[in-house]
């Protein structure tokens, strides 16, 4: 430590210790262990996600035996799904999917179009976390609970008959499919708005002022403007519905009636009767219908543009 | 408030429709929660109001135990998850491959938790036949139990479920955050370990802690993958589950659903006031800004 | 410490440098040699590499290929924290959470200096660049020209042998711009220490530079200092980029001595090579500076050491202080002459009118590259 005067010399203390080079070997080394690290996130994602769904093509094809099954190759656990009567079962929940969606839709993509246009910026992101509010409570708490709400006991048929619209309970709601469609489009309705917003974040402010300066009506501004723009945006919160609307068993499970039976039903019910070949099947068959969907979207309305905002 | 010419009843109108779209949304919870207080339960005529039914939660051991092996895994998970996440959103930064680092990470979103439920089953016992035989052949047995259903593998389950939303959360402050920062801190002599702390951390801070409070949420709700995943023990939800399908909605289950849900309203909760609390201070300096600078 | 200007060592040495992102290529073989104390430009388009280079030099990006000594250490793989040198980024880059006296304390800080001491060092700091009332705001809570100020005085306060400025002054209004160009000039004067500064700004860098280097797709085009590359450059893009000049494209027809004839098809122009090597039928570009050329009063006698063409007169542009007379070349080239502002000129001449164009011949520079 040389001193100058009252003063330390920085260029010779500080700055020589602080600033001398590094051996190559022990940089590259230090390169070497910031990459693996980086890339830490990427193989465990590789390893435990996409592998694993991967292989399920694998599985599907083997022998099953009494407990778990052997390597082969048999077709018999697609055989036992698209012939018999769990493609009706897989069919029907599609529709009832579908038509989620489009309730979902028209009920929650206003909302995002109010958030983009109306609400100011720092504003929006607390409107979106009333909208987070839902899943911060269980799933399984959730569907459960409008067993009480839509029972013939239940909340509605009490203000119902309170209120003298109806003489009678109404029974037709709890387990039958509308039940089913009442509970994905209460669970999953927050999704079509996050994505939704997201997408509208790709489109400027200033298309709105255009369109005002040019007289547009309302409904030809969302038709010629809003929809094409957040086309992507709608389009993936769509699929998840979609896709969890198929999958998620629990929802048939305990809204639905005999015949509600989804895809995730029936592979966790092949879980159960350890019938392994079978429930990786069907998982096989929901990748790919995923796979399909989001390609299909892709080839349409380049889902990459939902990612701007985070770009 | 819009453009001043917009007519302020269709935007009051507007605030008020997607508040009732909330609320509806959480209904039916706010229903839980009030039959959960009522001394004689779901369906009956006369409320009385009690907390009799929280009192018989505590005294259930099947219950405590699951509640301790849920906040286990719930802090496991938020460890190690938020970390990946957050190493997740720099790669992704600094990555030219962001297509493919996207879509992976986001992608588990996509897949219903019964179909990656099923697949990591499979996979996991999967692999711990491998392990078993080729410890066999090798005649060593130290890792014979590695994948054995359990602990770990409900781990990896629910990383995968929380990392997308780890990721995204995380990404979303680091948006807002100017990378020559690091890079002036790097040639002001600080090494990245240290411009990440000292300089990038504390601006993305509240994006850590929220993810944080997410992990643990969502990892306390989740049923279906950790109940495929986590082989003998018990979580909360699986409790809940298959109490309720065992005995119906019984008044203990009204009880024990209000109070997970009030564990995460309050969380939430509290994540929202701080947050509130963060932009109020963030609009006092925003304000100060607006001040004329004295001297030049 | 002042007296290290203009000494001979070299601060900063570059070979072969290079840079590709992917197939791209940012920098290609770039030599280049700055000397200890040297206030040095980097100019050119965006886009040309320039800022490529000082990242390099700075350690935030890794070369693909070449070397990169600074006071004569190879520091080619080292990361920034290990390098001589200091950067000033164009904006953004002081931290949000500090207040400004914690900005400028903060390399101080890493490097574990007592407390008394960062705080005497940091308020000399401040005191030097003027902005010791403001030692406690945050940086939000300053002006464009201050948070610049913040960050020269965080990065000088480190006492490095190299500042490297990107666009330091970009983001400031064109007055503060000019304000800010000279107090950096005579803060360097003042330090000592070499400075590298990139910027686009053609006004800004020459009022700053001792030297200058014009940088463009990739590649160093030429270097010299403001005066030299303003009125003597050897190439066509130097000439194109600096100033206002008219260029003429041709081929050598003929090399006598020190003079080379190049024909423009509907002239031909004999030009002093200065010293490059012409070669008869090589495609050569001759260019002239807009306000070195003039309009003949008709009936005017052109002295001998003038040389003329023909034009079609188009049109008076008013600039302030000159005013642009834009002409048409037999060929259909533009060509301007550029005058102080008198109004007898800027009004003596309609559009279409045919006149005659005038420099002296020395002023002529030929380009073969």
């Amino acid at each position: 430590m040389t001193r100058v005067g009252n003063r330390v010399d920085l260029s010779k203390r500080g700055g020589d210790t602080l600033r001398s080079p590094v051996p190559l070997p022990r940089l590259r080394l230090q390169r070497l262990l910031s990459r693996l690290l980086f890339l830490i996130p990427i193989v465990f994602m590789v390893l435990f996600f996409a592998l694993p769904l991967a292989l399920t093509v694998v599985w599907s094809v083997f022998e099953r035996t009494m407990f778990w099954m052997e390597p082969g190759f048999t077709l018999f656990a697609y055989e036992n799904f698209f012939f018999s009567a769990r493609l009706n079962n897989f069919l029907s929940s599609m529709l009832h999917s579908s038509i989620s969606v489009l309730v979902s839709f028209v009920f929650g993509f206003p909302i995002a179009v109010f958030v983009r246009r109306r609400v100011p910026q720092v504003a929006r992101h607390r409107v979106i976390l009333l909208f987070i509010l839902p899943f911060m409570v269980s799933e399984i708490i959730r569907i459960f609970a409008l067993r009480p709400v839509l029972q013939r006991t239940g909340l509605i048929n009490n203000v119902l008959l309170e209120m003298g619209v109806i003489t009678e309970p109404i029974t037709a709601i709890l387990y039958t499919p509308l039940g089913v469609i009442i509970g994905e489009v209460l669970s999953f309705l927050p999704f079509i708005v996050f994505a939704g917003f997201l997408a509208m974040e790709a489109v400027p402010k200033f298309v709105f002022e255009i369109c005002d300066d040019l007289g547009a009506p309302r409904h030809r501004v969302f038709i010629d403007i809003i929809l094409p723009l957040a086309a992507p945006g709608i389009f993936a919160g769509g699929v998840f519905i979609f896709v969890n609307g198929l999958g998620v068993a629990l929802l048939p499970n305990i809204l639905g009636g005999p015949g509600a039976v989804n895809a995730g039903l029936i592979a966790t019910q092949a879980i159960t009767a350890l019938d392994f070949p079978l429930a990786m099947a069907i998982s096989a068959i929901m990748m790919g219908t995923l796979l399909g969907l989001l390609y299909l979207g892709h080839r349409l309305f380049d889902l990459t543009r939902i990612l701007t905002p985070i770009n | 408030m819009g453009d001043s010419y917009s007519n302020i009843w269709s935007y009051r109108l507007t605030w008020l429709y997607t508040l009732l779209v909330v609320f509806t949304l959480m209904l039916p919870v706010f229903y839980v929660i009030y039959i959960s207080f009522n001394q004689n339960g779901f369906g009956a005529r006369d409320y009385v109001f009690t907390l009799d039914w929280y009192g018989d939660i505590f005294s259930d051991l099947l219950l405590l135990n699951a509640l301790g092996n849920t906040l286990i895994l719930a802090a496991i998970t938020t460890v190690v998850a938020v970390p990946m996440g957050l190493v997740a959103a720099k790669f992704y930064k600094t990555t030219r491959a962001k297509l493919f680092t996207v879509s992976l990470l986001l992608s588990p979103l996509f897949v219903p938790s019964d179909i990656l439920g099923s697949a990591l089953l499979v996979f996991f016992k999967n692999l711990n036949i491998a392990c078993v035989s080729i410890g066999d052949w090798l005649g060593v047995g130290w890792f014979d139990d590695w994948f054995v259903l359990g602990y770990f593998s409900a781990l990896i389950g629910l990383i995968i479920y929380t990392l997308p939303y780890i990721f995204v959360v995380i990404l979303i402050t680091m948006g807002r955050y100017h990378e020559q920062q690091s890079e002036a801190a790097r040639s002001c002599g600080a090494t990245a370990w240290q411009a990440f702390r000292q300089v990038e951390f504390p601006q993305i801070r509240a994006g850590v802690f929220s993810a944080c409070a997410f992990t643990v949420i969502l990892t306390f709700n989740e049923y279906t993958r950790t109940s495929l995943l986590k082989g003998g023990y018990d979580t909360v939800t699986s409790v809940l589950i298959s109490q309720m399908l065992n005995e119906g909605m019984s008044e203990q289950s009204y009880a024990m659903s209000s109070l997970v849900s009030f564990i995460a309203i309050a969380v939430i909760g509290g994540t929202i006031l701080y947050t509130l609390i963060r932009s109020e201070g963030l609009g006092r300096e925003a304000r100060a800004k607006a001040l004329p600078v004295m001297s030049s | 410490m002042s007296t290290m200007k203009q000494s001979n060592e070299a601060a900063v040495q570059v070979t072969g440098l290079s840079k590709n992102y992917g197939s791209v290529q940012a920098l290609r073989g770039v030599n280049l040699s700055i000397g200890a104390g040297e206030y040095f430009v980097l100019l050119g388009p965006s886009g040309g590499g320039k800022t490529t280079l000082l990242r390099l030099l700075g350690g935030f990006i890794r070369p693909s290929g070449g070397q990169i000594l600074l006071h004569g250490r190879d520091v080619s793989e080292q990361p920034p924290n290990h390098r001589p040198t200091s950067m000033v980024f164009q904006s953004f880059a002081l931290f949000p959470h500090m207040t400004v006296a914690q900005n400028v304390g903060y390399g101080l800080r890493l490097r574990k200096m007592p407390k008394r001491e960062i705080s005497e060092r940091v308020d000399a700091m401040l005191e030097q660049i003027g902005l010791a009332a403001l030692a406690e705001r945050m940086p939000h809570a300053l002006s464009g020209g201050q948070q610049q100020r913040v960050q020269l005085g965080r990065s000088l306060v480190l006492e490095a042998d190299i500042l490297l400025l990107d666009e330091p002054l970009a983001a400031l209004d064109a007055k503060l711009r000019k304000e800010m160009c000279l107090e950096l000039k005579h803060l360097q004067e003042q330090v000592g220490i070499t400075f590298v500064h990139v910027t686009h700004n053609q006004e800004e860098a020459m009022t700053v530079a001792d030297n200058l280097a014009i940088i463009a797709d990739g590649e160093l085009v030429e270097t010299g200092d403001a005066r030299t590359l303003y009125e003597n450059p050897i190439r066509r893009f130097t000439a194109d980029f600096i100033g206002e000049n008219n260029m003429f494209h041709g081929r050598v027809v003929e090399v006598n001595g020190p003079l080379a004839e190049v024909d423009l098809d509907f002239a031909k122009l004999a030009v002093d090579t200065r010293g490059q090597a012409a070669k008869v039928g090589d495609r050569a570009a001759v260019s002239i500076r807009s306000e070195l050329v003039w309009i003949l009063s008709p009936g005017e006698e052109p002295a001998d050491a003038l040389q003329t063409m023909p034009a079609t007169y188009g049109e008076a542009v008013y600039l302030g202080l000159a005013t642009s007379h834009v002409s048409r070349l037999a060929n259909g080239d533009t060509i301007v002459a550029r005058q102080i502002s008198r109004d007898e000129i800027s009004n003596a001449f309609s559009a279409g009118t045919g006149i005659t164009l005038a420099w002296p011949r020395r002023e002529m520079r030929l380009h073969l590259s």
